[in-house]
């Protein structure tokens, strides 16, 4: 059997396991992160992406609101490309009357959240898509993030450090010795091979699922599985994120991003068994539509793009009066101090943002057991891509606006903007004058171009298509990868993979976009499937050439090998792994 | 001016009901208001190419008549096969009268095997002369070689490769790619990555042919079936031919991603041969809407205009044609709001079903002289044809093309009939 070694691993390369990974790196540790699926493909994928200012906590829970404020303003200095800072609105309505909005603004102050206190009128002038029932308004620095990005650049620093990822790798045991972890079992889903990684501290950051990791140790931990359904607008409706100033509920938080405006979330309690079970309802439909159409009424006559959910990692904790309380923060366990097991940390809860945060905590826990002295760096370190230099003009945030003149090339603004405003100042690595082909627009809505596909497939481990739409938003536009898919399909046919896996991540990418599309099935986005299905069945004759399916001039074998038990488990695995997602 | 018949949307199904009116002597007027979807299409017709347990079709006109004892509301129904073989029969000749010589399979009466950029095989009836027709086995074959042009993006030759390896038939042949950079006589200076099929047809010229043929005969002289991106038979210039020519070999052209230089060029024909019987066409023109009394069309709306005719036939396609649209409540047809059919199951869990999706058999309810109704009240003087019609998936069955010309055949034929003549 295969057998690595490592000073630390971690499990999970969500959001959180990212930045564990780039804070383990950063500070000279041997470091290797295994990731069942793709990077980001958990929740960090499926959520609202909001850059929280804290103020949606500021009277519930001061706590985390205090987390999130510092964390804001970390985020907006070293992942610039990241981040927008759009600025939020709590708005009241007649319903909710403006006794809150007292609570809200004082509950901000001790936060050390400024706020704005706005009339209506200045509330529309500042965000015109706004209620114009609104009876009053403040603002505060909320912003947008975009997780795919925030993790992929974190991997990509790390990767820059001497760290190893291993993505489409799971954790399928832990190695344990007297007490101690020693380090974790792994199984490679592609291929089924299974081989061990020795290490001397286990992270594990699996997010929702760490009670699954922690079962390999027969330990447990009190996991509150909260899920949240969201939809996507088809295009960017508001310019500020618009929240309602009331006591958190449903549907009161319309974040714009990117190209689009995303309206969310419901809060439901899910078993561990439906973890991966994330179809939204029509119910969950129609109260997102019901409830946020009261922050923006034009969303009524907007078309919806997709529905997608995700499942919050949130942990029950007992408090003080005997009752269960869930907590938004962050729980870090030092299994040697609670459990007394040396050799793993378990690092959940929390949220998007705060994973840096998050990282900290658990790093220093791990630094402490090895002896590392180095101190944290990554608050003040810029993720790759974020610093743009002074010869590249402006901000990565307004490149997408306003275009991008590449100095002395011919490469259109638009193009340009596009790319530079995904991948900051690593742009230039596949935005070259010189490079034959490459500045060809493979996907018109998200103006991806040839290079950047190429880019990610070199440069950022994207080996299916699914993978590419997490590091460059190929398909995820209003056509959601009618033709790009098949154009970006044949590109990675033609770069490295095996053609027959790459079919294979075609259905499985047209199978993704899928799910996010059939609960919404009407309008716009009932013309577009009926296009693509014309294109990708009709047209190019698709089903026929999946694995799986009977071919018309194919009589099936049954492969006559015994499959390995980790073979089987990664079939269903691939099965199974079929979420919504952003 | 009162019309006899007026024609609203201008797609496959109304041109070939408005150039059967018009072949009748009737005064006919066909009005379209966008893009058809020819224009996307792979430029093939198919008749019937999968049965209902989802099996390759051979022979399309027996599988009709299986097909509708089991689907006794299918559109075919009112045909059978005779008649649908009568209509494309009539509807292959009408295109020839423009110079635009379709084929079918070498064999009386089979379907043949359309090649896609995936490497898929699709049963088609009738394909451009260019794109060939591929038989029914495929005994012959040793060698395939897929050929693109350098940066072109809607050609995929190298998962067109791993594709057609997927076919059992095709395990022991040697399936492989080929990029040839081209110069682009004709590109103005603009290179393949930029452009879109219908552009890269115009873009290419004599050296072109040149280069390409010399690379041919050097890299795959052996081969006995090679495939192009569809963009090299347009505007009276028949490059394709010429290669075929020169180099002695089995080329075919394979439908590339939208739009389908193919199919513009069958829109193209229809329209000539339209216009060439008298026919009016009007593009551009949107019908907002019709007014019905007494189970009988009174007239319909333009943005400018109220229209009159004797008779009506609406061919206005499906969901992205805007012929039906739908809301969270339902599907509606918008111009009359005629009566539909919605399937009980709206849609797969997974998008590539072998079942296919409801939404593709939902439609417009038909009567057996293509009438539809409101409110179960038939419209005396309206027939309907086409990809708005309840009760087939042109997909999964492969039968898009047929039942277009087959219903629109037939409807023109019961307003040529109710006209006397
Ligand atoms: C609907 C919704 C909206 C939200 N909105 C926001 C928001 O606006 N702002 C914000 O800051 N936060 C938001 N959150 C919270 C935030 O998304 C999560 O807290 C965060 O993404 C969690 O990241 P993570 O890395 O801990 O978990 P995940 O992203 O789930 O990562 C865990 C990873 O571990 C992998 N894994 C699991 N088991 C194994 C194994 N055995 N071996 C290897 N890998 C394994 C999984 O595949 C997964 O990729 C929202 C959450 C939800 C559900
Ligand atoms: C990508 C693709 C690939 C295909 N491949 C094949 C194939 O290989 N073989 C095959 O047989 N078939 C194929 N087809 C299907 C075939 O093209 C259709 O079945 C056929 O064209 C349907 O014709 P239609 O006239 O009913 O509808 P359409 O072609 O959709 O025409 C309807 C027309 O009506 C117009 N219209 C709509 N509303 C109004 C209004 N209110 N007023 C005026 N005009 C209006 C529309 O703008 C449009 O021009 C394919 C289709 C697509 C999209």
């Amino acid at each position: 059997m295969r057998r690595l070694e490592a000073d630390v691993v971690v499990i999970g390369g969500g959001a959180t396991g990212a930045s564990v990974f780039r804070d383990c790196c950063l500070r000279g540790m041997h470091t290797i992160l295994v990731e069942r699926g793709d990077i980001a493909s958990g929740t960090t994928g499926r959520n609202h992406g909001l850059l929280h200012s804290g103020a949606r906590y500021a009277v519930t829970d001061g706590h985390s609101a205090r987390e999130c404020i510092e964390e804001n303003r970390t985020l907006k200095k070293i992942a610039g490309h990241c981040v927008e800072e759009t600025d939020g609105l709590f708005i009241s309505l007649p319903e909710d009357g403006l006794d809150f909005q007292k609570q809200f603004v004082d509950g901000c102050a001790s936060a050390g959240i400024e706020t704005q206190v706005l009339t209506p009128e200045e509330a529309i002038r500042l965000e015109p898509s706004v209620n114009p029932d609104l009876i009053g308004a403040v603002r505060i620095p909320d912003g947008t993030i975009d997780p795919f990005r925030l993790t992929s650049a974190s991997i990509l620093d790390a990767r820059e450090h001497g760290g190893t990822l291993l993505n489409y790798t799971k954790a399928v045991g832990l190695i344990i010795r007297l007490g101690y972890v020693q380090g974790v079992r792994c199984c490679d889903m592609r291929t089924g091979e299974m081989f061990e990684i020795y290490s001397r501290q286990v992270i594990n950051a699996s997010g929702a699922w760490c009670h699954e990791v922690m079962e390999y140790a027969d330990l447990s931990v009190d996991m509150y599985h909260s899920r949240g359904a969201l939809l996507i607008m088809g295009y960017r409706m508001n310019s500020m994120v618009i929240n309602r100033c009331r006591k958190p509920g449903d549907a009161d938080i319309l974040v714009p991003g990117d190209t689009v405006s995303v309206i969310g979330t419901t809060s439901t309690h899910v078993e561990k068994d439906q973890l991966d079970n994330l179809e939204v309802t029509e119910d969950e439909v129609r109260v997102l539509l019901a409830e946020g159409s009261k922050l923006a009424p034009s969303m009524m006559d907007t078309r919806i793009l997709r529905a997608y959910c995700g499942v919050r990692p949130l942990v029950s904790e007992t408090n003080s009066s005997g009752g269960r309380s869930i907590s938004r923060g962050l729980v870090a366990i030092d299994h040697a101090e609670k459990d007394a097991l040396n050799g793993l940390i378990t690092i959940t809860g929390g949220k998007l943002m705060t994973c840096r945060l998050m990282a900290e905590v658990a790093t220093d826990m791990a630094a402490r057991h090895l002896g590392v002295t180095k101190p944290c760096e990554t608050a003040k370190r810029a993720l790759p891509g974020a610093n743009l230099p002074e010869a590249m003009g402006r901000k990565t945030r307004e490149a997408r606006k306003t275009g991008y003149s590449l100095p002395g090339s011919s490469i259109p603004n638009s193009v340009a903007g596009s790319a530079v405003y995904r991948h900051g100042d690593r742009a230039r690595n596949f935005m070259k004058e010189d490079s034959n082909w490459n500045n060809a627009v493979v996907c018109e809505c998200e103006v991806v171009t040839r290079g950047e596909i190429l880019y990610a497939i070199d440069k950022l481990n994207a080996r299916t298509l699914s993978d590419l739409r997490r590091r460059t938003r190929v398909g995820m536009g209003p056509c959601q990868g009618e033709m790009c898919a098949c154009r970006v399909a044949g590109l990675l046919a033609s770069s490295r993979e095996d053609g027959e896996v790459v079919l294979d991540s075609l259905h499985d990418f047209v199978d993704e976009r899928w799910k996010g599309v059939r609960p919404i099935l009407w309008g716009d986005a009932l013309r577009e499937a009926e296009f693509s299905y014309w294109v990708q069945e009709g047209l190019l004759g698709l089903s026929s050439l999946q694995k799986d399916e009977a071919k018309p001039l194919l009589e099936i074998q049954e492969p006559e090998s015994e499959e390995t038990q980790c073979e089987q488990e990664a079939k269903q695995t691939a099965q199974k792994d079929t979420h919504h997602e952003a | 001016m009162k019309h006899d018949c007026l024609v609203i949307g201008g797609g496959l199904a109304g041109l070939t009901a408005g150039i059967r009116c018009a072949e009748a002597g009737l005064k006919v007027t066909v009005l379209s208001s966008g893009e058809s979807a020819l224009t996307f299409s792979s430029g093939a017709i198919d008749v019937l190419g999968m049965d209902t347990s989802g099996m390759p079709v051979r022979h399309p006109f027996q599988g009709i008549g299986r097909l509708i004892v089991e689907q006794p509301d299918h559109p075919y129904a009112l045909l059978g096969g005779n008649s649908v073989y009568r209509a494309l029969d009539w509807f292959q000749g009408q295109v020839a009268e423009t110079g635009l010589k379709l084929v079918t399979a070498k064999i009386l009466e089979e379907n043949h095997w359309r090649l896609t950029a995936a490497g898929a095989l699709r049963p088609a009836w009738l394909s451009q002369p260019t794109a060939g027709t591929l038989d029914w086995d495929f005994d012959e074959i040793r060698r395939v070689v897929f050929v693109n042009f350098t940066g072109f993006l809607d050609f995929m030759p190298e998962l067109a490769s791993a594709g057609l390896k997927t076919n059992k038939a095709f395990e022991h042949v040697c399936v492989s790619s080929l990029n040839i950079t081209l110069p682009l006589e004709n590109g103005s200076g603009a290179t393949a990555d930029t452009m879109r099929s219908t552009q890269l047809a115009r873009a290419i010229g004599e050296s072109d042919i040149e280069l390409i043929s010399s690379t041919l005969l050097e890299k795959v002289g052996d081969a006995d079936l090679v495939a192009m991106p569809a963009c090299l038979n347009v505007a009276g210039r028949n490059w394709l031919e010429e290669l075929r020519r020169r180099t002695g070999l089995n080329i075919i052209e394979v439908a590339t991603l939208p739009p389908s230089v193919h199919g513009i060029g069958l829109l193209r024909a229809l329209r000539s041969r339209f216009a060439a019987l008298g026919g009016f066409y009007v593009p551009a023109v949107p019908v907002k809407q019709g007014v019905v009394s007494n189970g009988r069309v009174e007239s319909v709306q333009t943005p400018d205009d109220i229209l009159e005719a004797n008779h009506y036939i609406l061919t206005t396609g499906s969901y992205f044609s805007k012929g039906m649209t739908s809301k969270q409540q339902g599907v509606s047809e918008p111009v009359f709001g005629l009566d539909m059919q919605a399937s009980e199951e709206f849609c797969d869990s997974r998008f590539l079903a072998r079942e296919g999706h409801g939404f593709n058999r939902t439609g417009v309810v038909f009567n057996k002289h293509l009438q539809p109704s409101i409110n179960g009240q038939s419209i005396e003087n309206l027939h309907v044809a086409g990809a708005l019609l309840a009760g087939y998936d042109p997909i999964i069955e492969g039968s898009g093309g047929g039942v277009a010309i087959s219903t629109a055949w037939k409807a023109a034929g019961e307003v040529i009939e109710k006209m006397g003549l």
